[in-house]
Formats: C-alpha cells, sequence, structure tokens
C-alpha cells in the first residue's frame, strides 16, 4: 500500500500538483451485537481505499477511493479540484519528515488473532454477568467489536510512514422493570489490547440500572454537581473541545481567541492533549506529524490550542498533531488525542464533601449544544442526588442545562477515578453550581 | 467479480436458509465555502459489496470494498451465520413473504449534477454568502454542496434482482452572527431526490439563515416551565421522527425498546394525530422505490386520528411480529446490514390556520426549527434543542427567544395536541442509528400541544 500511496504522489506532482499526499488505509472489523439477550448476529466489514490531497497555489483539491482501478482518475480529480479552489497564502507546507515517538501498547497480537468464537464468547459472558447481577435483569443490545488496521502515507515533502493498531470495544445496555418503572444503563470500555473483561461489562451496566430503580422526582434547583467520566466526555467533546481547536479560532468562531496565557477555566483544571498515551495513541497523526504531548490548560490557563498543519503555518508555530482521520475517505480535521484531565483528590473525598447536589452518569443530546455560544441543554443519565455526603437516591428524569464555558469555571473537584472514554481521559469533576432544571 | 447468483447457489447449497448480495458503486461530491472561499472540495468512487446470510435463526454478515472477493466474503458471512446459530437460543424463523422481483430504477432528473460544472456549483456557493452578508452582523457563512449518485444491485436467493440508480443533492448553510462576545447562528438546508435543479435557487436561504442568526442575537433565554407549545412544520417533523418514528420501529419493539410496545390498536395521543411515513413522495429526501431487501415501497399509517395502526418493518421484524414487511428495512451502504429506518415521516395536515392556533394563548412558546435531538426509546422520553423561538403572549409573538429545550413524554405530549395546522413542509435530514446514517423528510404542519416541558437558562 505504501507503494500506492508514493506513485499516487508522484503522479499528482506530474500533473502539476506542488505538493501532494496520500493517505491508504487497510481495515478488518469484526462485530458480533447482542438483542434480546440473545447474541444476535456475525458482521464482518473489509475494506481498503486511498485518499488524496493536491496542493496547487494552497488551494487543496481531495479525491478517494475504495476501488483501486480508479487511482489514476483520484489524483486527476484531486487536481481538478485544487485547480478550482481558492489560493490561500496562507497554507505554507505539508508535514516535513521528522523523527517519530515511540508507542507502545498499540498492537496486540490476541486481537488480530481473534476468532469469531472467542468475540461469541466474549459477549456470552457479558450477558451472562449482567443476568448475575439480577435475574429480572434484561439485555436489549450490545456489541463486542474487533478490529486491526494499517495506515500509511506519504507526501511529496518526504513523509513515508506507516502504523498498525488493533482496537477492542465492549459495551451493553442493561435494563429493569419495576412496577412500571424502566430503569436503563450503559457500560462501555475500550482498550488497543485483548484486556477487557467481559464481566465487568455486564456487572457494571446490571448494577447501575439497578441502581437507578425506585428513583424520585426533584424539583428544578441550581446546586453542586458531580459529573461522572461519560458526563464529562461527552460535554467537552460535543461543547468544549471544538472551541480549542485552532481553526475554529482562527474563523472567529471560539470564544477562546486571544486568550492564550489568559484564565479562562477553573485553575484546578489542567489539560494535556497526548497522541502518545492513551486509547487514541498512533505514531502520527493524519497527515503525517509525530503524535506528541501538548500542555492544553495548565492550572485553568489557556497553554496552547489544538493545531494542524496548516492552522500552525497560519500562526506561526508547530501543529499539535491534532490532525484526525477517520479513514482514508475523510478529509483530516482537527480534534484531540488523548485529551488528559489531571486527578486530584480521592473520589471519595470528592463525593463526602457535597452537602446537598446531584451525580450524574451520563448525558442525552450533548451534540445538541453550541459550540460557539457554549449552552447546552441536556437530558441526564442514572442521576442521584447526593446528601451530606453520601448518595442518597435516584432522582427521575431532570435536564442539565448551562454554558459550558462557564460550567468549567465553576469545577471545585476533580477526582482520582479516571478513565477513557473516547478520547477523553478523566475522572468524575465537580462543579459548584450546576442548573437542573425538572 | 465473481456472478452473484452462482455464489449466492453456492451458500445456499452450504445450508444456509438466505442470502443477499447488494453490490453498490457510486461517486460524492461535496463542496465547500466559508468567507467565499473554498475550503474543502473531495469527490470520492466507492464500490463494494455486502452479503447476508441466514442459517437457522442468526445471520452472518460480511462486506468488503474490493469486488473480487464475493467468493470469500460469502464464505465468512455463512461463517458467521452458523458459528453465531451454534452459541445463540434464538428461534429460527421464516422472513416475511414477499414476490421475488426482477427490475431496474433509474431515478431522472432534470439537471445531472455530472453534466453542471463544479464552477458552477462554486458560484451557487458564493451567491449563498453574498446574501447572507446582507447583513452586516454576519462574521461567518458556511455554505456547503453535496450530490451523491450511486447505483446498487440486490440480487437474492429468492430470485429478486433489483437495480437502482438514485440521485441526491443537498445544500446546507451556516450563518454566524456576532454582537460583542454573543455569537448565534442561523441554519437552513434544502435538498431532494433530484439533479442540480433542486438546489439551484438556495441563495434565497442564505439570506434566511443569516437573518436567523441576527435575530437570535437580541433574543431573550427561555423561560423554563411548561406552557402551550407550538411548533413550526421543522420541530413538528423533528419530534415525530425522534420521538414517535423511532419508537415505532419492529426492531426497536421486538428489543422491548419501545414505549409503543404491546400498543397497537389503543389510542396514543390526541384524535388529531395522524402520523405517516412515505418513501414514495417524489423528489423527496427520504425517497426510494424499493427497500434494501427489495420490498416495494409504500406508504404507511403509523397513527391514524390518535389510534396506532402499524409499526414499521423489515422482513424479519415483520415475521416475529406477525406482520408483513412495510418496507423500511435500509442499509446505509455496501459495509451495513439493512435495519429498519424512516423514509419520510410527518404528522399530516389538520385545517387550523396559524393565527388561530395562537389567539387563545395566554402566555406560550412557539418553538422553533431544531438544533438536535435525542431520546429514550425504551422510557418514551425525548430531549431537543430548538433553533429558536418567540413568547406568546396574550394571543401574540412577543420576545424573541433562544436556548430553547424541549423535554417529555412522548405519548403525553401526542395526548395534548389540541390543533393541527393546515400548512405542511417536509425538511431533509440525516438519522443516525446504530451508527449507521439514512437519508430522511421529516415534517409535517404547525402543531399546538397544551402544555409542554420548555427549558432554558433564564
Amino acid at each position: 500500500m505504501i507503494d500506492i500511496a508514493n506513485s499516487c504522489v508522484k503522479y499528482a506532482l506530474k500533473l502539476g500538483a506542488q505538493s501532494a499526499e496520500a493517505f491508504a488505509g487497510n481495515y478488518d472489523v469484526l462485530r458480533v451485537s447482542i438483542s434480546k439477550g440473545e447474541v444476535e448476529t456475525g458482521k464482518r466489514t473489509i475494506g481498503s481505499g486511498v485518499g488524496v490531497r493536491a496542493v496547487i497555489d494552497g488551494s487543496i483539491g481531495f479525491s478517494y477511493t475504495s476501488d483501486i482501478s480508479k487511482l489514476e482518475k483520484v489524483v486527476e480529480e484531486a487536481i481538478k479540484f485544487a485547480k478550482v479552489g481558492d489560493k490561500d497564502p496562507s497554507f505554507k507546507s505539508l508535514p516535513h519528515p521528522s523523527e517519530y515517538p515511540i508507542v507502545k501498547g498499540t498492537f496486540d497480537n490476541k486481537i488480530e488473532e481473534l476468532s469469531i468464537e472467542d468475540s461469541l464468547e466474549f459477549v456470552q459472558t457479558m450477558i451472562l454477568a449482567a443476568k448475575n447481577v439480577s435475574p429480572s435483569i434484561k439485555v436489549p443490545v450490545g456489541e463486542f467489536i474487533s478490529n486491526k488496521e494499517e495506515i500509511f502515507i506519504a507526501n511529496s515533502e518526504g513523509i513515508e510512514a506507516t502504523d498498525k493498531g488493533t482496537y477492542v470495544e465492549a459495551s451493553l445496555n442493561a435494563m429493569i422493570k419495576n412496577s412500571g418503572e424502566v430503569s436503563t444503563a450503559i457500560e462501555y470500555f475500550a482498550s488497543r489490547k485483548f484486556d477487557l473483561d467481559p464481566s465487568l461489562v455486564g456487572e457494571k451496566a446490571a448494577s447501575l440500572a439497578l441502581k437507578s430503580l425506585n428513583s424520585k422526582k426533584i424539583e428544578t434547583q441550581e446546586t453542586q454537581a458531580i459529573l461522572e467520566p461519560f458526563a464529562v466526555t461527552e460535554l467537552l467533546e460535543s461543547i468544549f473541545i471544538p472551541a480549542l481547536s485552532a481553526e475554529a479560532v482562527q474563523q472567529n468562531e471560539s470564544i477562546y481567541k486571544n486568550k492564550l496565557g489568559e484564565q479562562i477555566v477553573s485553575p484546578i483544571l489542567t489539560v494535556v492533549d497526548d497522541g502518545t498515551l492513551g486509547l487514541k495513541t498512533s505514531i502520527f497523526d493524519g497527515e503525517g506529524t509525530p503524535s506528541k504531548r501538548t500542555l492544553i490548560i495548565e492550572n485553568g490557563i489557556l497553554r496552547s490550542y489544538l493545531y494542524d498543519s496548516y492552522t500552525a503555518g497560519k500562526d506561526g508555530v508547530e501543529s499539535t498533531g491534532n490532525a484526525i482521520r477517520s479513514s482514508y475517505a475523510t478529509i483530516p480535521k482537527i480534534g484531540p488525542t488523548n485529551f488528559i484531565i489531571q486527578p486530584k483528590v480521592s473520589y471519595e473525598k470528592l463525593v463526602s464533601e457535597v452537602r446537598d447536589g446531584i451525580l450524574i452518569t451520563g448525558t442525552i443530546g450533548a451534540h445538541t449544544g453550541n459550540p460557539i455560544s457554549g449552552d447546552f441543554s441536556v437530558e441526564t443519565r442514572n442521576a442521584f442526588k447526593i446528601e451530606k455526603g453520601e448518595i442518597v437516591y435516584p432522582v427521575k428524569q431532570i435536564m442539565l442545562v448551562g454554558n459550558i464555558f462557564e460550567l468549567l469555571k465553576e469545577v471545585d473537584g476533580i477526582g482520582d477515578n479516571a478513565r477513557q472514554i473516547d478520547s477523553v481521559f478523566s475522572p468524575s469533576i465537580r462543579i459548584s453550581k450546576a442548573k437542573f432544571v425538572s | 467479480m465473481g456472478n452473484p447468483e452462482k455464489i449466492i447457489a453456492n451458500v445456499i447449497s452450504s445450508g444456509a436458509e438466505y442470502v443477499d448480495i447488494r453490490i453498490f458503486r457510486g461517486t460524492r461530491t461535496s463542496l465547500e465555502i466559508q468567507e467565499q472561499k473554498i475550503k474543502e472540495i473531495l469527490t470520492g468512487f466507492e464500490h463494494g459489496a455486502g452479503i447476508r446470510v441466514l442459517f437457522n435463526g442468526s445471520w452472518g454478515f460480511a462486506s468488503t470494498s474490493d469486488l473480487s472477493k464475493l467468493d470469500s466474503v460469502a464464505e465468512t458471512a455463512l461463517k458467521l451465520a452458523k458459528s453465531t446459530s451454534k452459541v445463540s437460543k434464538r428461534e429460527s424463523f421464516k422472513l416475511a413473504s414477499i414476490r421475488a422481483k426482477k427490475d431496474s430504477f433509474v431515478l431522472k432528473v432534470e439537471k445531472d449534477p455530472k453534466d453542471i460544472s463544479i464552477e458552477r456549483k462554486k458560484q451557487l456557493l458564493i451567491d449563498v454568502d453574498t446574501a447572507a452578508r446582507a447583513f452586516p452582523e454576519v462574521v461567518s457563512v458556511r455554505a456547503k454542496y453535496a450530490e451523491g449518485v450511486g447505483t446498487a444491485a440486490l440480487f437474492t436467493s429468492e430470485g429478486t434482482s433489483i437495480e437502482t440508480e438514485l440521485t441526491k443533492t443537498i445544500v446546507v448553510i451556516e450563518a454566524i452572527a456576532r454582537r460583542n462576545n454573543n455569537l448565534q447562528f442561523g441554519y437552513e438546508t434544502v435538498g431532494a431526490s433530484a439533479g442540480f435543479e433542486a438546489v439551484e435557487n438556495a441563495s434565497v436561504l442564505g439570506r434566511i439563515a443569516a437573518q436567523k442568526a441576527v435575530e437570535l442575537l437580541g433574543a431573550e433565554h427561555c423561560p423554563a416551565g411548561k406552557f402551550p407549545i407550538i411548533m413550526d412544520p421543522k420541530l413538528t417533523g423533528v419530534f415525530i421522527h425522534e420521538a414517535l418514528g423511532h419508537a415505532a420501529e419492529g426492531d426497536n419493539i421486538l428489543q422491548k425498546n419501545s414505549v409503543l410496545e404491546g400498543k397497537l390498536g389503543t389510542k396514543i395521543g390526541s384524535k388529531y394525530v395522524t402520523v405517516i411515513d412515505d418513501p414514495t413522495i417524489k423528489n423527496s429526501f427520504g425517497f426510494y422505490p424499493y427497500d434494501d431487501e427489495g420490498v416495494n415501497a409504500r406508504k404507511n399509517i403509523i397513527v391514524k386520528d390518535g389510534i396506532l395502526t402499524s409499526y414499521l418493518h423489515s422482513r424479519e421484524t415483520a415475521s416475529k411480529l406477525k406482520s408483513e414487511s412495510t418496507g423500511n428495512a435500509r442499509a446505509e451502504g455496501y459495509h451495513a446490514k439493512p435495519i429498519v429506518r424512516m423514509s419520510n415521516t410527518y404528522i399530516e395536515p389538520g385545517n387550523w390556520t396559524f393565527e388561530e392556533m395562537i389567539e387563545d394563548i395566554n402566555l406560550g412558546v412557539y418553538v422553533k426549527g431544531l438544533r438536535g435531538g435525542q431520546v429514550d426509546p425504551a422510557k418514551g422520553l425525548f430531549q431537543f434543542a430548538a433553533e429558536c423561538g418567540y413568547l406568546i403572549e396574550k394571543g401574540k409573538l412577543t420576545k424573541t427567544l433562544r436556548n430553547i429545550a424541549f423535554s417529555g413524554e412522548t405519548l403525553n405530549i401526542l395526548e395534548r395536541v389540541d390543533a393541527v395546522g393546515k400548512d405542511f413542509q417536509l425538511s431533509p435530514g440525516m438519522c443516525g442509528k446504530l451508527g449507521q446514517l439514512a437519508a430522511t423528510g421529516d415534517g409535517g404542519p404547525h402543531v399546538r400541544v397544551s402544555e409542554a416541558l420548555v427549558g432554558g437558562l433564564g
């Protein structure tokens, strides 16, 4: 595949591109899903393809294909589109070759060798563990996914690199009904190695569903809140992290424009984006820039935006390696790698200090939040009332409303129970004042 | 490429009960401008095949982007089905029967996108941008044009062989207005199963999007509490799609993941509520002639005068719920297995004018558009963020409102629908379910709800 990538770059240069890049990928994904408490279906998706970016006077044309017989056509279309596009003097260069970090634990032979039978057994163990929590637990849906992929990148500046990785993900929805009340809960674990405990996935989902039964209605209130890692990920990924993108900043779409070096959130928040440590680890980003560790927020002070090579060139800084590419068919976009919130105090202390508050496990609808204004209004999942430092009872349907930029100024505690959900690696965080609408 | 019929015959001879192969070839092109300049321009050529095998009650599915590997992919699908059936206690079932069909369908378009130059498409977006910038407070405009042309061939072990070629075009506009630290955005979209003719007048929408963003700059936070509300056609569409439509999907019913389970033939809403799902609406965004199992598309009545009359089905869910397929099995692409999906879902118009609906509201909220929404179909709960709205005071629209959250229990809301407008609008949407996107239309008229929970920051 690297030869294919190289030949695309060469052909693009021959056709008049000033610089060019080809990104190729192979993937093989096996999914086993649960429906109504039973293994429902096995599904395997194998694919490969190439995406080409051609640059002429800063104008970038992109074309991709899953049909290897169309490689020349793809390059020609990319060139044609680069010509239609507008000159952009802000474009400096595609990334140049530089030393790549050594990353560990991103490929596991056990995942590569995982059989259909292994996956089926994993799923059955999850279901059994959920039902062991209580005989009334139902498992409407769940899934186990194993994925292996190889990526290849070549560009006209001399980058020629490959990376490969494995990934597994297990999720399960548990449901329990009791005298008309329906309680549900989701658990989800992911890893780059085959080290997930299927029983834990089932047990945790089922226990949370069970604990959420007999919920009480509470009134609209402004109170202290604890956001568990799921809720943190959902809110940050949808509304906060987009505002840290250098692209949003350069386009006047971020509240954090001209705020480098200023206090933007609570002084107890320190955040790094580290492409070499966590679920989203890789050797290089979607443009071939080495993955790295970037201090984003230090004790509440904004230290860096997330950059790709284009926005970095425009600001005269180095790319932070945050060009994220979900497949050969997409143009790289700025996003987090492993967005890590530094832990502070014990989780027990975090909860025990709350005199009166609400704990929320997750949210529904964070994607409806507005990353420009920061306003959001989300339904909560598995919320609990906290009184005098104790979690006392589950809470019925309640909404959390507010503004993420303001909310993060109100962070008054961070736990030590960090776990990674998608890109965000975070402990539970506590907010001194959050608004709940009943 | 191997011969699909031969491959199907081989898999059947290995004991499978049913096999289908879907082969897709398509191109898509999209163009996005920002600040009057091209931000992103791309085209893609996709092809691939997906093979589905049913064995003793269990499905196996495998797909590839390499059409020379159909044989080995068929083997993988068979193996997946057999291994799964060994461990699963699921009972075997027969797919709801349909008549095998041989057909080929090509959607006729007036202006084939491939005959329109890329420069013309760029100019369309620049016109959109210019129209939006008529408002000085508009600081940023994004406009995106996308087209997709695809040919899908379906072969089944029952002898069906259908080839369908569809063309879709869409323009999406986002205008951002700024006043001091206050940023607001307005959003408009136009799209259809049609050629360039469907979007060529999009510049009008640039102005509308911009106007919305500017209006929101002066908007006040929405009061929180319970009020009578009026939903505009866009919100009506999304509400009925998200809150009711998903709950009516046969797979959700089977998974006991629906508040509508066991409610067929019962009253689930006021007598003013009639809900339709119809993929046959000409040129609609959710249009298709056959679903991805080769079932003829048809108009389905989900709710008639408040009574739940039908679920939406694939052949599997129909069989398990002792019904017939409603032609709602759709797959995102060759790499995805068909699941129960909506097409164009709407509330049927009634006979009220907007003025009649609003005049006896003392204090209420007119809620418009949608920024996003989510629903828990098992509990029948939904939560939406509206695009904008107005306060209704003594029968008149007074203040402009923003940050309107609208949430509640679906059936409760349907029960409280007490007036349905005579107007109608269907909007294009992309619906996500189980990781698959589907083009849909959502719509209806203005609809009044006597009491609903509205949230805000105020």
